[in-house]
């Protein structure tokens, strides 16, 4: 519409200390080919107050009628139209869908100004004292958690209206993630230990693969449970500890330091070969985010790897034990978050590779969070 | 990241990241530079390099990291922290490069004085864990190793020792789960491929042995100890040997002869499959190394003497424990240990005794059954022939004070024992400079020969059992026979008569053992007399006596050796005789001494003419002879007697053929005419008619007839220049002509009383000879053979010759109808002194005579003609010749 | 062309090898084209075979110890035998050259009678051996050489010099015989002035000694009382053409002294 009609007014809206607050980058959603293209946002957080000016200018020598002028703060989750599935390839065409808002979680406004006619360029300080912000910002494959401010000049015809995009990060303390992991982690079991994925890169391998070696281990349930239980409490520093194997084949032993990072730490873990039978190619270590959005019928989930770290080269014997080392701070991760409408989990994947390309892999959760 | 698919497009991507690194760097972009570098690294991640290949691509990265580090180092503080770079390389994906990229910052950040040292040391070695493939794993421990050297902190020998061995125990780790990776079947190829990379291992303990310097007390108790279990668990046969060579190696003398019990401790752990041989042989040679290290110090005794006991302990204890090694395994270890020994304490006898007692014992407990193939250490134990620093009075005392040697000795098998005495009588012929001083010791050497002295020889049994065409009266030449078999195809030049071993008696063949036994009598006989102990003659007969009875065991076998024996009597008659002329008052005591030792040499010549049989007579004829002249020449004229008639005895005794025959009797005259204390008693007298007589009655008519006019001889001695006569000065010559005269017209009847022409002018010329020789040697009154005599000679051969060429006129002309018409050049074909013809071969590249039987069919009438005719020019010639020096030779007529 | 002419060795009966220094100038492959023994050396098969190693074409004659047959040094490793001649002829440039060990020439080591044997044998020089004295002279245009005894070896026979003779006597004794040679004028090759002197000497001197007590401790004797025989010794016989040089190697104090004279047919 408005390349057909000019608009007859410039609404141009400023936060306060703009140029010197800080700004989080973030993959441009549009063209994902070109993954240098980025946008930059100011960044706020819960509980801070948003000011700025707003300037609406009128085209030189006109005048214009409106009914008011109305400031508005907008939070508000966006959805993918798309239903159910999560393979890769209706991913990618998914990311081009317009996501469609479904829930506006926060939205303030005021007027600026009253009905009226701008003959001249006019500014309008505004303020949203000590805004609370429920969520993060969020830009993931099938849902968005967007925050904007935004100005509307109401006229009898179409409004004219402008956002701003600003990011919000929240800053959780322990305890608050926690509570949210647990409600969420609880729903849902992992039954197996170890199972091939079939990825894009070894999708044509044979379908025999994926049986036999991948039963499940009753150890490995108990271990997850056990570990969430201790996270009720407060000692959530305490180690998290997986045996798994393959029967006969392989056991080890992964211990990472614990079951909730927040975005700036390293994981520090070892693995111990109790038993390998299995000529081992590599081992990697991924974090992998996953994405599970909709309602219960008909939610998706959608997994991304968001980091892939090799962490041993070669076959190691009985007794060994490799380190790992993964410093989180380096990488653009998602903390995890959930709402009614979806939510983000991450995960430790622990991938092994075998000579003939088998890959065997373990994912356990761990909570990621932010802190300041 | 990916890396190259093969070696020289990985050296390429190398180099191009290696140059674009430098460039980075020289624009400051240290994140490029980084980038640069991890793609780099990237190529130590292809598995399909084989170990060389791996090191080729691995020095080139060194170096470009090398300009890294330096970088990096330079830059620090002001444009960047190392600690912050620390961990923002690891934020690289794949193990390798990051783990290559940690290292080179963290090392780098070792250098800074405010770097965190052992959290930084520790924190590298831990992330090496990481890479668990066998050949990266070691380039990059390595790598790590080779970064830290220099900067490991100083003063901290025990916190460094203890990061070099962490990594070297995983290195060893790698190391050996190598082998055990991949295809069955490429398992060689493996072995092949460690051993190329042992030295990235073993380096490590060079590191080690660097960093606790001369710190004993740490190596004993903290660093060995580890070291060896590592070697003990890893159960791998490789790295064992490898290993513990290397240990030997790289740490210092004196740490090894502190720990040696806990490393031979170690080899009994050690998988068993392992040449424990070879490890202690490393441990030894570098011990024995060490004695030559340290040749100009000191070396305390104390130190000397546990060295051998800790290997005796751990010999013994090895005995015990692993009854499993074989004879030779066993052996060979004790052979290692002798040698030691024999580098610490070459004079240590007592110790030497205990390590043959102990072989000993092995052989017994395998019932002396020792394979064939380990025969060659038993050699080297019985002859210590590596051991070029032993001498001979090493070997003697060996043979002296170790009883156990000689026992160990006599248990071997026949051959072994021969070749290993052999070995040691060599030593003591070529070097015998030492001294028997009592008859124990001499018995001591007796009993090392007694194998030799005994020895049956295989020739002489097979004599025994099939008697031979060879008995002592074969009327002819046997070896005629033969030759003329051999007739035919070439003409003239013929080769030597060859008989083969199987038709004749050959145990007169002299035998090499028996050779060195002969030697060594000499040898053992002169270390006697050096002694003062037997400063006496008679004791000095007294030991030769001794020798001689342990000969006598040898049963045939004297025929060798007794000759050695009864030249040592000749010597110390000849010793007697001087002392006798020269300490007058003891006169008789050395006539009797001299008397008893003839008598010994009669014993000796009694008893080889009784046990060696036919084959031996002619030798113990000629012994006799030699042994009467020497009693002749010592004025004992009535032994001489005695020993002339026992020559005489075995010559009518014991017929043998008419050549053996012939040349004794001219052997028995040169000798006679040659004494000078026979003519009492008309001793002389009576044996030289006697062979004479013997002369006359030869078999063959030319060998009386040559006997014969040598015998004339027999009147005419000449001088004897060391006696101090002098023809045309000494008066008393036994001389008369007229017997001489008497033997020449007795053997020119024989001459002319025989058939054969050729052969009846050939002797008439040689008397002729004989009567010149008279002619000159006196006056016609003296010689009797006057200027008629050899004038009617001269007719009687001329007429002779002249009817012989008649003759051979006729049988030429008969012989060319058949016969090769190449005629034989005149001059090639003489007659010997033996009466055979001695004929020298016309081609020049034969340029030796041949010696033909007068019988042989290769001689042709044409020829033979020829040898009288010549030898009567020549001497003719001769006749004429003298006409200038002695006027009264104008009057024989030529 | 050179030839070796060696006798004499009595090895092992009366000695045990020729002396180390003779050795090593005799191993020298190739250099030597031909070697005479002249008796009494076949008892050893060491000695044969380091003959062996000097050249390969060997001639050896036999002496009164040697065995009728030995076995074929020409052919190592044959199980041939061959039968030892008494007279052996060897023809070189332009000379034929007679070897015979002696103990067939009667009277032993006479000139005359040797000097028969060369006429026999039509040869131009006679090697002869047995008397382990080195001697060389020339006699009726004939040159005669006896090497002596390569090991020094004891002989039966008289001893070669007086028993107090001193060894440097033999090398005045060769000096003579080399003068002879070149001179070709005495035919008695003996050096009886020498000897005569020696043995009066010992004969005065046993005379003084009568008077003192002597015990056997006192009394020196030197290794050529025991042996009566001269220093080792071989000749090598240098031939070309018609000149014969002869050099005469003697190992006297440890030492190898060499001698040289020339023959001319």
């Amino acid at each position: 519409m408005s390349l057909f009609f000019k608009s007859p007014i410039d609404i141009e809206i400023l936060l306060d200390g703009e140029e010197s607050r800080k700004h989080v980058d973030i993959p441009a959603v549009k063209n994902s080919d070109t993954r240098t293209s980025k946008d930059s946002f100011p960044l706020y957080e819960d509980g801070e107050s948003i000011s700025g000016i707003v300037t609406l200018r009128v085209k030189e020598g006109k005048r214009l009628e409106h009914l008011g002028v109305k400031v508005s703060i907008i939070g508000s989750i966006d959805m993918a139209k798309t239903n159910g599935s999560t393979s890769g390839t209706k991913m990618s065409s998914s990311s081009d869908v317009r996501k469609k808002a479904v829930d506006q979680f926060l939205c303030l406004s005021y007027d600026l100004c009253p009905a009226g006619e701008l003959t001249h360029s006019q500014n309008f300080p505004f303020l949203f004292k000590d805004l609370a912000k429920r969520y993060e910002s969020y830009r993931g494959k099938n849902v968005d958690v967007s925050y904007y401010v935004k100005v509307t000049v109401m006229r009898k015809t179409t409004d004219i209206s402008k956002a701003k995009k600003f990011w919000v990060y929240l800053y959780n303390d322990i305890s608050n993630s926690t509570s949210e992991i647990t409600n969420d982690s609880s729903g849902k079991q992992k039954t197996d230990l170890a199972e091939v994925e079939t990825t894009e890169e070894n999708a044509n391998k044979d379908g025999a693969i994926g049986d036999g070696n991948n039963r499940e281990n009753v150890n490995e349930q108990k271990m997850v449970s056990k570990s969430t239980d201790e996270e009720g409490t407060s000692n959530i520093s305490k180690p998290v500890r997986l045996d798994i194997g393959i029967e006969n084949c392989l056991h080890i032993e992964f211990e990472y330091g614990k079951a909730q990072y927040n975005l700036k730490e390293v994981i520090v873990g070892r693995i111990y070969f109790l038993l390998t039978r299995l000529k081992i190619k590599h081992m990697e270590l991924s974090i992998i985010t996953r994405e599970s959005s909709g309602l219960k019928p008909s939610s998706s989930l959608i997994d991304s790897t968001a980091i892939r770290f090799e962490i041993m080269d070669g076959s190691p014997v009985k007794g060994e034990t490799i380190p790992i080392r993964l410093f989180l701070g380096g990488y653009d991760l998602t903390p995890n978050m959930s709402c009614n409408y979806f939510s983000v989990k991450n995960y430790i994947s622990l991938v092994i590779i075998d000579e003939d390309g088998r890959r065997y892999f373990k994912q356990s959760e761990v909570v990621l969070y932010r802190t300041r | 990241m990916s890396y190259s698919d093969s070696l020289d497009q990985a050296i390429t991507t190398v180099k191009q990241q290696s140059i674009l690194v430098q460039r980075s760097l020289a624009q400051r972009k240290l994140m490029d530079a980084l980038r640069y570098s991890s793609i780099m690294l990237t190529e130590l991640r292809n598995p399909k390099l084989l170990p060389k290949q791996y090191y080729e691509l691995y020095i080139m990265i060194y170096d470009a990291l090398t300009v890294l580090s330096n970088y990096l180092f330079e830059n620090h503080p002001k444009k960047h922290h190392l600690a912050d770079l620390y961990e923002l390389v690891q934020y690289a994906g794949n193990v390798i490069p990051r783990l290559y990229l940690m290292i080179t910052v963290g090392t780098t950040y070792l250098k800074c004085p405010d770097a965190p040292t052992n959290e930084i040391l520790k924190d590298m070695l831990e992330m090496c864990r990481g890479v668990q493939n066998p050949i990266r794993g070691l380039f990059l421990r390595y790598y790590l190793s080779q970064r830290t050297k220099e900067l490991l902190p100083e003063n901290e020998v025990a916190l460094n020792s203890q990061f070099i061995i962490t990594n070297f125990i995983e290195m060893n780790k790698l190391w050996v789960r190598l082998q055990h990776q991949g295809p069955l079947r490429e398992r060689e190829q493996r072995t092949k491929e460690r051993k190329e990379l042992q030295i990235l291992v073993g380096s490590q303990l060079v590191r080690l042995s660097q960093v606790i310097d001369d710190n004993l007390t740490m190596y004993k108790d903290q660093i060995l100890p580890i070291i060896l279990e590592q070697i003990v668990q890893c159960r791998d046969i490789v790295c064992q040997e490898y290993l513990f060579d290397i240990i030997c190696q790289v740490f210092p003398d004196e740490f090894h002869l502190n720990t040696l019990d806990t490393l031979l401790e170690t080899t009994l752990l050690l998988n068993t499959d392992i040449s424990v041989n070879k490890l202690i042989s490393t441990l030894v040679e570098r011990l024995n190394g060490y004695l030559k290290r340290i040749e100009q110090q000191e070396i305390t005794n104390q130190s000397k003497v546990d060295v051998f006991d800790v290997f005796w302990n751990y010999l013994n204890k090895l005995n015990e424990e692993r009854p499993d090694l074989s004879i030779s395994q066993m052996v060979s270890l004790i052979e290692i240990v002798l040698n030691l020994n024999l580098h610490w304490f070459p004079n240590n006898f007592e110790n030497l005794n205990k390590v043959y007692e102990l072989i000993s014992t092995k052989c017994n407990d395998f019932d002396n059954n020792i394979p064939k193939e380990t025969e060659f250490v038993f050699l080297n134990i019985l002859t210590l022939q590596n051991f070029d620093f032993l001498d001979s009075n090493f070997y003697f005392k060996l043979v002296i004070e170790c009883p156990a040697y000689s026992s160990l000795l006599s248990s071997q098998n026949s051959n072994l024992q021969t070749a290993a005495i052999n070995k040691l009588l060599d030593v003591f012929i070529t070097a015998d400079n030492f001294v028997i001083d009592s008859k124990t010791q001499l018995e001591s050497f007796l009993k090392l020969c007694e194998p030799l002295i005994k020895m049956k020889l295989k020739r002489a049994l097979a004599n025994e059992s099939s008697p031979t065409n060879q008995s002592s009266n074969h009327p002819m030449d046997p070896f005629v026979v033969k030759n003329s078999t051999n007739v035919g195809q070439s003409g003239v030049s013929e080769e030597k008569q060859k008989i083969s071993r199987e038709n004749i008696d050959d145990l007169l063949s002299f035998d090499p053992n028996q050779e060195k036994l002969s030697k060594f009598i000499h040898i053992l006989f002169n270390s006697v007399l050096k002694s003062t102990t037997f400063k006496k003659l008679e004791s000095q007969v007294e030991i030769l006596l001794i020798i001689k009875n342990w000969l006598y065991k040898g049963g045939k076998n004297i025929t060798f050796t007794y000759p050695s024996v009864i030249t040592n009597f000749w010597r110390l008659i000849r010793k007697a005789s001087l002392f006798m002329n020269k300490i007058p008052k003891k006169k008789p005591y050395y006539e009797n001494v001299i008397k008893q030792n003839f008598k010994y040499i009669s014993r000796c010549t009694t008893e080889m003419f009784n046990i060696c049989g036919a084959q031996s007579n002619d030798q113990v004829f000629k012994i006799i002879l030699q042994t009467a002249s020497l009693a002749d020449q010592l004025e004992f004229g009535e032994i001489a007697y005695d020993f002339f008639s026992q020559a005489f005895t075995i010559f009518e005794e014991c017929l043998t053929d008419s050549t053996t025959q012939f040349q004794e009797l001219i052997y028995m005259a040169q000798i006679l005419q040659r004494t000078r204390s026979l003519y009492k008693e008309d001793y002389y007298d009576s044996l030289i008619v006697r062979s004479t007589l013997h002369g006359s009655k030869l078999l063959k008519k030319q060998d009386q007839c040559r006997a014969v006019y040598l015998c004339s001889h027999l009147w005419w001695a000449t001088e004897i220049s060391s006696l101090g006569e002098e023809e045309g000065v000494t008066e008393d010559f036994f001389r008369d002509g007229k017997r001489v005269l008497e033997c020449l017209q007795r053997s020119l009847r024989s001459a002319d009383s025989i058939m054969d022409n050729v052969q009846s002018c050939e002797l008439m010329v040689e008397i002729l000879n004989r009567c010149l020789y008279y002619f000159i040697h006196g006056e016609e009154y003296e010689t009797h053979v006057t200027v008629n005599y050899i004038n009617g000679l001269i007719e009687l051969i001329k007429t002779n010759l002249k009817s012989l060429k008649l003759g051979e006129e006729a049988q030429l002309s008969e012989l060319r109808i058949d016969d090769n018409p190449r005629n034989v050049t005149k001059n090639t074909l003489v007659n010997g002194s033996d009466g055979n013809y001695v004929q020298i071969g016309d081609n020049n590249m034969n340029t030796t005579s041949t010696v033909l039987n007068p019988q042989s069919k290769l001689l042709r009438v044409s020829d033979l003609i020829q040898v009288p005719i010549q030898h009567f020019h020549r001497t003719c010639k001769y006749i004429v010749n003298q006409r200038d020096i002695d006027p009264r030779f104008e009057t024989i007529v030529v | 062309m050179l030839l070796l002419a060696l006798g004499d060795a009595h090895i092992p009966d009366r000695a045990i090898d020729i002396p180390l220094k003779f050795k090593k100038l005799l191993s020298i492959p190739d250099k030597i084209a031909h070697v005479a023994i002249l008796g009494n050396s076949t008892r050893s098969s060491e000695f044969l075979d380091f003959a062996r190693l000097v050249s390969s074409n060997i001639t050896i004659v036999r002496g009164e110890l040697d065995n009728a047959t030995i076995r074929d040094v020409t052919d190592e490793g044959s199980k041939a035998e061959v039968t030892l001649p008494v007279n052996a002829i060897i023809k070189q440039g332009q000379f034929k050259i007679g070897c015979c060990s002696g103990y067939n020439v009667v009277p032993k080591n006479d000139p005359l009678a040797l000097l028969a044997l060369a006429r026999q044998l039509d040869v131009d020089i006679l090697l002869w051996g047995g008397t382990h004295n080195v001697e060389a002279y020339t006699l009726e245009d004939k040159f005669f050489v006896n090497p002596g005894s390569c090991t020094g070896a004891l002989t039966t026979d008289w001893p070669v010099t007086s028993t107090l003779a001193q060894p440097s006597s033999d090398k005045a004794s060769l000096k003579e015989t080399e003068k002879l040679g070149k001179e070709k004028e005495d035919p008695q090759p003996d050096t009886s002035d020498k000897d005569m002197e020696e043995s009066e000497e010992k004969s005065t001197k046993t005379g003084q000694e009568e008077e003192r007590e002597l015990e056997e401790e006192d009394i020196e004797i030197s290794e050529f009382d025991l042996t009566g025989s001269n220093v080792p010794s071989f000749c090598l016989l240098d031939i070309q053409g018609n000149t014969c040089t002869l050099y005469i190697y003697m190992y006297i104090d440890n030492e190898v002294k060499v001698d040289k004279v020339v023959y001319e047919k």
